[in-house]
């Protein structure tokens, strides 16, 4: 292994390492937020892949974090002490009571005229189920739309950026199926095996931790295949790589889907911690603010990517103490991806690998020639 | 009837007032500016500023809006456009950075607010700003309510098109403008200054955000956040429209507005916008370069 | 049965004909020259075989298959390498890793999800290493090779692929009389081996190369002969070369 690959190496297993140490440092209060930080690290890799890797600026990711969230988040309803409280044997989502059907049945078969499409979600696997296969559904139908076409660039950020913002108002439009606005509050725990994951336990934090690791490792792992090289050179040139024989859209449609499965995954993992699912995970803002993330992190780099997330994340957290320093902060980061865009393109982690590759210098001439996989 | 078409073409026209400057700077510059929003809601704060401190109603807001956003539409051309040049992608990230400054800048008051100086007008709560009483009466023909202030909107924005028009067809400048945006290279090698020109077509089309956010102020709370919903319509416009196109934009507008009109109609406001996203992924997908492109081979 | 058949091909740009019912039959292991000035439609005619352009009449053979517009990654599987006039290659990767997608045995995308030490044509990559000079920048970022070495990187991606029937569109545009004379050898060491067809303007390279020219005006076959006889071909002379001859 070259150097340069041992140090990669070397740094996911620090940045790994670290975030499982997090319990012995911090109380249970701070070890929530991070472990929502740490998703959003998860959502980092998943621009990472799309954006850096695939070359497709996704400005609509929220819809499969969305997507993933409410998944799980209809399950987590069912399983909440209060939809046993609606006045039924069986679990009803008390909203669903406020928009009922005159004179119907208590139960989710018949309580309103779409509540029926709740039942499967009795069974928590399929709310896991549906939370990883629904993003990367809704992402081939949106796929084979672009790709296909060979819709490029500018465009297809475009289209992105309409879809999550109509899904968004289709969820709160639809109140007696989503509940609207409110999104799904009062949820129960997740269940694994018959363990119980109160978010406000150490246990959910490697829950999410584990899985960031995971991800990490895996979609590092992909990129560094074959398909992982083809799609790079996708980027750099779509035309050439036809001409080589490949088909282009297949490459952009599988990798656009795995982006989208790691977001919804990131989606429901981070239900499991917050307790909540919301439209406004599909707010315009908060898919920029994740390209925000990935481009200051570096979006060529996926442990750059999700570094960035995690830092912004938290440097937020420790100074909104005042709404002043928020407010502040906010302008720092719209300075900061300004900057970043104009000077800094490949980011922090760009940066780090200059200046690794500076210190190395005269090393590498020597080096053996192994495929490199950044 | 009546009803629904004017809705529709009061929706159209104030989208078409929005989407106007960024047809400006997309069809000329190919430049997405995701600021455009905050370059409406530095119009919409401008025409509260006028009331405030000099006691002006809103017409007299209209010229300091439209030099105050073009101002500012200069800065962001200088400072971060110019050095993107050719990189839409780069632009439309680095401009929507730049939004969420101009957006703080109004909610820090400039920075002000850290020494506990406050500018009334600005900072993080809501302002309004109030119809003059000449357009506040509804007037009655016939069958027919009219309500004096859309009218009013849609006459502006039917003037400003005419304005544009007449800048873009039938003025030395305009033919540089249309000269770059067909070859900026030959257009150089003719001696035009496409630096001046671009920056100069940049600020004219922040200056109508500006404007449009005079006339938006008249019946929406002021906010610093009230921008970023305006530049997703009004990239909405000026995509389906086509790239350049002054007359696809109108025409955008108009089908936009009216379907927006039609399903608020019929059943609520959020479906309407959802069918209008709907139908402008549809159209993207058909026809990526929009309705009206006349980008040759 | 011919390497690649043209027969008719033709394509329209609303009114304009690029290509005008052109057909040209190009025999297994032939160098087939296409001259041409600039406007004839040679590159057009490279963009209707390798898929870029989709014809509006005619048809296109390979061996026996009717490729006409297949989509390009298709013709690519079928045997078809393309190399441009304007070096297009992977500009952020290493000129490694351009040879190494240049050479993969799959072209499925599920089919690749697996190691890149795996299913490449590692000793062809070595083969071609060597003939276009590029061993000492294996791991040099492809956007940082001068004009000539990206020609080079180009041409040995095209190697690489191995395909049956290689396009050259100018192969020795921007190169030095040393380059061009190393290209003239390479080229000429795959007759036979590969069916080539060659875009050119440098009738001193089109010397060295030339076997059977084909020679295209306003999208047509004006001329078909080995040199001399395009050489002394009025018609050409007429329209292409001028009255002064081949210089």
């Amino acid at each position: 292994m070259s150097t340069k690959k041992k140090l990669e190496f070397l740094a996911y297993a620090i940045f790994i390492v670290i975030t499982f140490m997090m319990p012995l440092f911090l109380d249970i209060f701070w070890l929530n937020r991070i472990a929502k930080y740490l998703v959003f690290g998860m959502l980092g890799v998943a621009i990472s892949l799309s954006w850096g890797y695939a070359g497709i600026l996704n400005l609509g990711q929220g819809l499969f974090f969305g997507a993933g969230a409410y998944m799980l988040a209809a399950s987590l309803k069912l399983a909440s002490p209060t939809s046993l409280q609606q006045g039924s044997d069986t679990p009803v989502p008390d909203f669903m009571l406020w928009n009922a059907e005159p004179g119907s049945l208590t139960d989710l078969c018949c309580i309103t005229k779409v509540s029926f499409l709740w039942i499967p979600f009795q069974a928590q696997w399929f709310g896991i189920f549906m939370g990883l296969v629904l993003p990367v559904v809704l992402a081939f139908i949106l796929g084979n739309i672009i790709f296909r076409q060979r819709i490029s660039g500018v465009f297809v950020a475009i289209i992105t950026l309409a879809t999550v913002l109509l899904f968004r108002l289709l969820m709160i439009d639809f109140q007696p199926l989503t509940n609207g606005f409110n999104g799904l509050t009062d949820l129960g725990w997740f269940t694994l095996a018959g363990f119980e994951f109160d978010p406000y336990t150490v246990q959910t934090y490697y829950l999410v931790a584990a899985s960031l690791a995971v991800v990490l490792v895996a979609t590092r792992w992909l990129v560094s295949t074959r398909a992982g090289l083809v799609l790079q050179s996708i980027r750099d040139d779509a035309n050439r790589t036809r001409y080589l024989g490949f088909d282009v859209s297949s490459y952009q449609i599988f990798f656009f889907c795995v982006s989208a499965l790691i977001a919804g995954f990131a989606g429901m993992l981070y239900v499991i911690a917050a307790e909540f699912a919301s439209p406004t995970f599909m707010d315009l803002t908060f898919s920029i603010t994740m390209v925000v993330w990935a481009a200051v992190g570096g979006r060529s780099s996926l442990l750059g990517a999700c570094i960035g997330a995690i830092l912004i994340n938290v440097i937020e957290a420790t100074v909104s103490e005042t709404e002043l320093f928020v407010e502040a902060w906010q302008a720092i980061i719209g300075l900061l991806f300004v900057l970043v865009v104009l000077f800094l393109p490949r980011g922090l982690a760009g940066l780090a690998n200059d200046i690794t590759d500076r210190l190395l210098g005269g090393a590498k001439k020597s080096q053996q020639d192994a495929p490199s996989g950044e | 009837m009546f009803e629904t078409i004017f809705i529709g073409l009061s929706v159209g026209s104030i989208l078409l007032l929005v989407a106007l400057g960024l047809t400006i700077t997309y069809g000329t510059m190919g430049v997405i500016n995701m600021a455009h929003g905050e370059l409406v809601m530095v119009g919409a704060y401008t025409a509260v500023m006028v009331r405030i401190h000099f006691d002006l109603n809103i017409f007299y807001a209209i010229p300091a809006a439209f030099l105050m956003a073009a101002l500012i539409g200069l800065i962001i051309e200088r400072l971060v456009v110019r050095n993107l040049y050719g990189r839409l992608l780069d632009t439309l990230l680095a401009t929507w950075g730049v939004g969420i400054l101009v957006q703080q800048a109004v909610r820090l008051e400039f920075g002000l607010t850290f020494f506990d100086v406050h500018i009334e007008g600005l900072g993080v709560g809501l302002q309004r700003v109030d119809v003059p009483d000449i357009l506040r009466e509804t007037i009655q023909v016939g069958d027919i309510v009219i309500q004096p202030y859309r009218t009013f909107i849609i006459f502006l924005t039917v003037a400003l098109v005419v304005l544009t028009w007449v800048l873009l067809y039938r003025t030395p400048f305009g033919t540089q403008v249309r000269a770059i945006m067909r070859n900026p290279d030959i257009a150089a090698a003719c001696g035009i200054d496409v630096k001046r020109v671009n920056a100069l077509t940049f600020a004219y089309g922040s200056g109508l955000a500006g404007v449009a956010g005079v006339m938006i102020s008249g019946f929406k709370t002021v906010s610093p956040s009230m921008g970023t919903p305006m530049v997703v319509d009004g990239f909405m416009v000026v995509v389906v429209g086509g790239v350049g196109s002054l007359l696809g934009s109108v025409v955008s507008a108009g089908f936009l507005g009216q379907l927006n009109g039609i399903f608020a109609t019929l059943s609520n406001d959020i479906l309407a916008r959802a069918i209008v996203f709907g139908a402008v992924i549809l159209i993207i997908a058909w026809r990526p370069s929009g309705l009206f492109n006349f980008r040759g081979r | 049965m011919a390497a690649l058949t043209i027969d008719g091909i033709g394509v329209d740009f609303g009114g304009f004909k690029a290509v005008d019912n052109f057909s040209m039959t190009v025999e297994e292991g032939e160098l087939r020259v296409l001259l041409g000035a600039n406007g004839a439609g040679k590159t057009t005619l490279m963009d209707l075989i390798s898929g870029k352009t989709k014809s509006t009449e005619g048809r296109i053979l390979l061996h026996d298959r009717d490729i006409t517009n297949w989509q390009e990654h298709k013709i690519a599987r079928e045997g078809v390498g393309r190399k441009f006039q304007i070096p297009t290659v992977f500009r952020e990767l290493t000129v490694r890793e351009n040879f190494e997608v240049a050479g993969f045995n799959h072209h499925g995308v599920l089919l690749n999800v697996g190691s890149r030490r795996k299913k490449i044509a590692a000793d062809r990559i070595e083969e071609v290493t060597n003939l276009v000079n590029l061993r000492g920048k294996l791991s040099d970022r492809a956007g940082s090779l001068s004009h000539g070495e990206t020609q080079w990187l180009e041409l040995g991606m095209v190697l690489v692929q191995n395909p049956k029937i290689i396009l050259l569109d100018e192969p020795s545009a921007g190169m030095t009389v040393q380059e061009t004379l190393k290209t003239s050898q390479i080229i000429n060491d795959l007759k036979g081996r590969h069916t080539l067809i060659v875009v050119e303007h440098d009738m001193a390279f089109v010397r060295e190369i030339a076997e059977k020219i084909t020679v295209m005006h306003l999208g047509k076959v004006l001329a078909e002969g080995v040199i001399q006889d395009i050489e002394n071909n009025q018609a050409v002379k007429d329209a292409y070369l001028g009255r002064g001859g081949i210089g």
